[in-house]
């Protein structure tokens, strides 16, 4: 498969996709989960991280040792959540406060289009 | 996970709060921590109060039944202080150590889950404190009501003639005098001091 190269010139704008069919990998440990793929829209290299932790605090608890997610956890997640392109470049038009670097595209994932290294 | 369409914009607001709150753990984590010192700071003064209560109004001089009573009471009236206290401090500060991913609609879902939780806390906490005050209250109220007055100067008389109980009002080579507790508690008792064989403190009539 073909990778298209990262658009630089693509100016940011915040751009719902839906439901996208693009290939991603996930990776997981006790932190959380890690989604890696191409942007849909700038085809930059977008590294997108789910931290496990409280809303709020880590655990409290020393002692309660924290395992990864199961695989069919990281699967659901990864099918519920909405990821936002994260590849790193200062696209145009950028605002300055900015949680998400990159070209301001959303999309989800759809089940089954990536794989699990 | 199937969850009811969130427009874009939503989803952008909740995952850039997972940002937020992922670069706010250590400060948030501290704020619990207080959370938790302080609310335990109470309960240990609550506990403390009321051991002092406890020890004061001393339970025991209760006629039996309402001894068991106000044991009773007070005992469930501090379960229900505990166990309103703790929930106070879970409501305010949150659950330790309870996970979820910081990000999206996982935040989005644990958050409306967690609000519905806090208000049933804080509903439980504050029935909880009702009743325990309440019982509390009744608690002194039964003590109050049952218990005599402090047997003060009461004695008990062996006399040749009989035995007799009463407050000992005076001691005289001819005549000791009672004031019975029971019965017409008006009348003194007169007794010879001759027939009197022996004089023991007494706690009750
Ligand atoms: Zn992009
Ligand atoms: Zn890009």
């Amino acid at each position: 498969m073909s990778t298209p190269s990262h658009q630089h010139d693509l100016e940011y704008q915040q751009v719902p996709l839906g439901a996208v069919d693009t290939p991603f990998q996930v990776s997981a440990d006790a932190e959380g989960v890690t989604v890696t793929g191409s942007c849909p829209r700038c085809h930059g290299h977008s590294t997108t991280t789910i931290p496990r932790g409280m809303a709020g605090t880590k655990g409290l608890f020393p002692w309660s040792k924290a395992k990864p997610p199961s695989e069919a956890e990281q699967a659901a997640l990864v099918v519920s959540e909405t990821f936002f392109c994260e590849c790193g470049f200062a696209h145009a038009d950028q605002p300055e406060i900015l949680f998400f670097v990159g070209c301001g595209a959303q999309w989800e994932l759809k089940p089954n289009s990536g794989s699990t290294p | 996970m199937n969850q009811r369409p969130l427009s874009p914009g939503l989803v952008r607001r909740w995952t850039e709060l997972g940002r937020e709150l992922e670069f706010s753990q250590l400060e948030l984590l501290r704020k619990q921590a207080e959370g938790w010192r302080n609310g335990l700071i109470g309960l240990t003064a609550l506990i403390t109060v009321l051991a002092a209560l406890k020890g004061r109004d001393d339970l025991s001089k209760l006629p039996s039944p309402w001894q068991t009573v106000a044991s009773s009471l007070l005992g469930t009236a501090f379960l229900l202080l505990v166990v309103g206290t703790l929930l106070a401090v879970r409501a305010s500060f949150g659950k330790p150590g309870e996970e979820t991913f910081i990000y999206g609609r996982s935040l989005r879902s644990w958050t409306l889950t967690e609000v519905g939780r806090v208000r049933r806390a804080i509903y439980l906490s504050v029935t909880a404190f009702a009743l325990g005050m309440t019982l509390v209250a009744a608690a002194v109220g039964v003590s109050w009501t049952h218990t005599e007055d402090p047997a003060t100067d009461l004695v008990k008389v062996a006399t040749t003639t009989g035995d007799f109980c009463g407050q000992l009002v005076s001691y005289a080579p001819s005549n000791v005098t009672l004031l019975p507790t029971t019965g017409d508690t008006t009348k003194p008792l007169v007794l010879r001091t001759a027939d009197v064989r022996k004089i023991t403190p007494a706690t009750a009539c």
